[in-house]
């Protein structure tokens, strides 16, 4: 055992990189694609139909400039952390700090209200087969703790049957598409007598903002994966960019389905509108292929928040923004075990909890704190590492027009929010703003500020 | 008992297990392994053992 310990003293481990395109399309999509089932439907509750396709195609665009921002930066960021790399990086350790902390808190979040998904699904499927009121936390718990021991045992296997569940959702909203016959109007579905003017105006529009982040939110967790792919500045551009290409094609897909079978006041407050949607069709085939597909797309996004909110705490730790413990990697399965482990007992008491609601809002604002500033981001990376100063496995177009697009959208965005959910919107801008006190004040000591940057890159323009 | 109640307490044990396992397997590596080498990683550093097969060899 002395001599195990004496020879991995001067050694240095890391993370395995196995991951390929496909890998990171799974777990980018995979977090995604419960939103399609689920939840984006409250976008017609707040304006009607059509401002749910609008909606859809705003904050499409919205996350397209995420998608393509976080392509360029992270194929040339080839670290776990994502953003928060980014952020330490290009701008420096306070808003890498807060970058971090909300991607831990949006992931975490989203693994929660994933878990209690699929508790309240178990109940549904009980209900429907005669067993009433089933206790949902068992099946949440398990849920999490399944997902992280899976997490905890390798990346490739995990991220491998992501890939699988998440194909399979997908393809049972292609088959619901076709199962309709979209090409014949009044034949099933009928947009001609339930698309209405918009109910409530353009403001109803744009309070839709925030919930259309659930056709997309989540696409940008691929970028935690850079550290553990065979090459980031393939892989990452490929998997984000055909992720949200698919993402643009299932919202597009599951709005046109939903919006011609059911009314806007009904589908506004549906709790499963696919599978609903699939019930109307009256055919039972259908319908037990769409509940085990909402099954499987939110089983897909808390095995993809728990591999980011665990990468994102682990890359925090690994630079002692947070106790340098959690920076700790398994010598077995390398993977950030010691964060993983630290995450569970978090997602386990806020899946169990009756403040999904505020859940999944803390999980969608915190988003889209982080795209805000990425907007910030980008335009200050393209002037310290101007295009030929250093290798880019990928160059966005038409800068810095999508970083100004993306941070209209995001005030745009902010302001939905603050229309729907004020008082939630204050209290965690208050919460940030405490933790970035705690951060300057008592945590930033500890930090070895040279040790934050081991990438080897050239020396930023100006420096 | 019905099936729906044995399959809530399957879901406790399953739960129970699998976070046991974990917490477990986790003081095991603690006390195998050196702390400076579990917290070696650096970013964009390349690995420098044969994935899987030298840690082996090790033990």
């Amino acid at each position: 055992m002395a001599t195990a310990t004496a020879a991995n003293s001067n050694r240095r481990i890391a993370m395995l990189k196995v991951l390929n395109p496909f890998h990171i399309w799974a777990l980018g999509v995979g977090i995604v694609l419960v939103g399609e089932f689920m939840g984006w439907n409250f976008t017609v509750g707040k304006g009607g139909a059509y401002a749910s396709l609008i909606a859809c195609w705003v904050i499409g665009l919205l996350y397209t400039c995420v998608a393509m921002i976080d392509s360029e930066v992270t194929s040339t960021v080839a670290a776990a952390g994502g953003q928060y790399t980014q952020a330490k990086h290009i701008i420096g350790p306070l808003m890498a700090f807060n970058v971090g902390l909300y991607l831990v808190m949006a992931y975490t979040m989203l693994c929660a209200a994933d878990a209690w998904v699929v508790g309240y699904l178990m109940q549904t499927g009980a209900a429907v087969m005669g067993f009433a009121d089933l206790d949902t936390r068992p099946f949440a718990i398990l849920t999490v703790a399944f997902l992280a021991w899976l997490n905890y045992r390798g990346v490739f296997m995990t991220l491998t049957i992501n890939l699988v569940i998440t194909f399979l959702a997908f393809m049972a909203l292609v088959v619901l598409f076709f199962a309709v016959d979209p090409f014949s109007q009044g034949v099933v579905l009928q947009h001609q007598g339930l698309l209405t003017d918009l109910p409530y105006g353009w403001i109803g529009v744009i309070a839709s903002l925030q919930f259309g982040m659930w056709y997309y939110l989540g696409i940008e967790g691929t970028c935690q994966a850079a550290e553990e792919v065979r090459s980031a500045g393939r892989a990452i551009p490929l998997g984000t960019l055909g992720g949200m290409l698919t993402l643009l094609v299932a919202a597009t897909i599951t709005w046109f389905v939903a919006s011609g079978l059911m009314p806007w006041q009904y589908l506004g407050q549906a709790v499963t509108p696919m599978y609903d949607a699939a019930t109307l069709l009256g055919s039972s085939k259908l319908q037990l292929m769409l509940f085990v597909a909402t099954a499987f797309a939110a089983i897909a996004s808390a095995n993809g928040c728990i591999n980011d909110a665990s990468r994102a705490w682990f890359s925090l730790a690994r630079d002692r923004y947070i106790p340098v413990f959690f920076g700790a990697i398994h010598p077995s399965y390398r993977t950030p075990y010691r964060a993983i482990i630290f995450l569970v007992p978090i997602a386990i008491s806020f899946a169990v909890t009756p403040l999904l609601d505020q859940v999944i809002t803390f999980s969608i604002l915190s988003g889209l704190l982080g795209y805000t500033f990425m907007t910030f981001n980008m335009l200050k990376f393209r002037k310290m590492w101007p295009l030929g100063s250093i290798h880019r496995g990928y160059i966005h177009p038409f800068h810095p027009l999508p970083a100004i697009t993306l941070l209209v959208l995001c005030i745009a965005t902010y302001f939905a929010t603050f229309l729907g959910y004020g008082a939630t919107l204050l209290s965690i801008m208050a919460f940030y703003i405490m933790a970035s006190i705690w951060f300057v004040l008592q945590r930033y000591q500890f930090v070895k500020r040279a040790d934050q940057f081991t990438m080897p890159w050239p020396r930023p323009k100006g420096y | 008992m019905g099936f729906w109640n044995i399959l809530t307490y399957v879901a406790w044990g399953i739960s129970a297990v699998l976070l046991a396992w974990m917490v477990v397997d986790a003081f095991m590596v603690s006390s195998q392994y050196d702390e400076a080498y579990l917290m070696s990683s650096r970013e964009g550093a390349e690995d420098e053992v044969a994935h899987g097969i030298a840690l082996d060899g090790e033990n």
